[in-house]
């Protein structure tokens, strides 16, 4: 028997979409190295430099939060269920942040990159769902309030509609 | 209190219930819960609120209907598009029970306003969206003294607890020290939610709400509900109060309310 770590939806991109995994170790520290191993990219995500847990993640060693146990050095043997619970808050948005729905015409044309050529803005995907005929994306866009303002002006002058994602307390 | 004979029609199910009876549907009819947010999880919420007979329901929002928010937002319809969403959801309400007076705040949340809006009211209902409103709510609820009924979602993920401000009970603080750097977390607004998802944490809020006001059962203070829509698994986690809890814990730093958004933005 090993021990089983359940993944929550965010990490599991770095599980290949699996809920639970296995692995072994005798401790938690152990564990999460091993989980490191097999899925290159998961520690940074639960642990600090020095290998504390995150302030915002916690680890439940069965039904316990290891906190109130040993910690990362809490013992762990075969047939115990490891869980990692991120805190979640249905939302967390930041405040430069718009959806871009792109006409049909328009979605064969590069307008991130050339709004972040032509204005002073720094613009990063967070997600996007493109295909023939659909273009929309959630666009984070950095920099001073007007070269904002410049950015949104000239995806709508491409035919671009521009919605704000506002930071707010609905979810 | 009298029941008028409509009354004693529309709640017939919860009055035949000995865990209920004439005396808990009347502690009902004269309790008063705050619902902040009234998107996603305050929907399901408060449709269930109100139909249980809550006598006044203060929601809190100061957004308005958007189409995308109609794939989740039950309550609100399409032709409420462009509306506020508490005119929305008062009118929801409304409809299904005129004995609930709903009183709308068309206002931010904040830690000017917080103390004031939930000290008239018996519950919280934590249904936001975002963390410095939850850490906001969390410490007002906990000056104030009023149990805080806590729901979040996540893509599938779901959580759900009761703080309560008497007993050896956690705060939001001992679940969760510090929120996560701002952009580590993508909003639902970005990654997406599953339209379902705050409906089945928002009707486990409005049962642990309607349990609180009752007496009855035993609520989820002290153990957070995990639901994991994917795998259709829920999990239980014990969750106990932290003695190096800055704002419950044995010696607090966290005197007042503070500034929630600098608290979120500083973080790392």
């Amino acid at each position: 028997m090993a021990i089983k770590v359940r993944i929550p939806t965010p990490l599991r991109t770095l599980t290949a979409g699996k809920s639970e995994v296995e692995t072994s170790g005798t401790t938690i520290i152990e564990v999460i190295n091993h989980l490191e191993k097999n899925y290159p990219g998961i520690k940074e995500r639960i642990c600090e430099q020095n290998d504390q847990v995150r302030r915002f993640v916690n680890v439940y060693l069965n039904d316990e939060d290891i906190r109130f146990c040993d910690n990362i050095k809490s013992a762990v043997k075969d047939g115990d269920t490891i869980s990692i619970i991120p805190a979640i808050a249905g939302g967390a948005g930041e405040k430069k942040k718009f959806y871009l729905n792109y006409p049909q015409e328009a979605i064969k044309e590069p307008l991130i990159y050339l709004a972040g050529k032509n204005y002073n803005v720094i613009t990063n995907i967070r997600s996007a769902s493109i295909s023939n005929d659909i273009g929309i994306i959630a666009l984070e866009i950095e920099g001073g309030p007007e070269e904002i303002e410049k950015a949104v002006k000239f995806f709508e002058s491409n035919g671009v509609t521009v919605e704000p994602i506002v930071l707010d307390v609905v979810e | 209190m009298e029941f008028s004979s409509e009354q004693i029609k529309r709640y017939a199910r919860h009055i035949i219930l000995p865990e209920v009876g004439g005396e808990g549907q009347e502690r009902l009819l004269s309790s008063k819960v705050l619902l902040i947010g009234a998107g996603g999880l305050g929907a399901p919420c408060g449709y269930y609120l109100g139909a249980a007979g809550i006598g006044t329901l203060g929601i809190v929002d100061f957004d308005t209907v958007d189409l995308s928010n109609l794939q989740r937002q039950i309550w609100h319809g399409t032709n409420d598009v462009g509306r506020y969403k508490v005119d929305s959801a008062k009118d929801s309400i409304e409809r299904i029970n005129p004995d609930v007076r709903v009183v709308t705040y068309k206002e931010k949340i904040c830690s000017e306003n917080i103390k004031e809006l939930i000290s008239g009211y018996d519950v919280v209902i934590d249904a936001t969206d975002n963390f410095p409103t939850r850490y906001l709510i969390n410490d007002a609820c906990h000056f104030i003294k009023k149990p805080l009924v806590y729901g979040s979602i996540f893509r599938f993920d779901g959580q759900a607890t009761v703080f309560l401000p008497e007993g050896d009970g956690p705060c939001y603080r001992c679940l969760f020290p510090s929120p996560p750097p701002p952009g580590l977390v993508p909003s639902c607004q970005e990654a997406g939610v599953l339209g379902v998802l705050p409906g089945v944490i928002g009707a486990i809020q409005a049962n642990e709400a309607i349990k609180i006001i009752l007496g009855v059962g035993r609520t989820l203070n002290g153990r957070l509900l995990i639901y994991d829509a994917l795998d259709m698994k829920f999990t239980e986690m014990k969750l106990r109060k932290d003695k190096t809890c800055p704002l419950c814990g044995e010696n607090p730093s966290v005197l007042d309310l503070i500034d929630y958004e600098q608290f979120c933005e500083a973080r790392q």
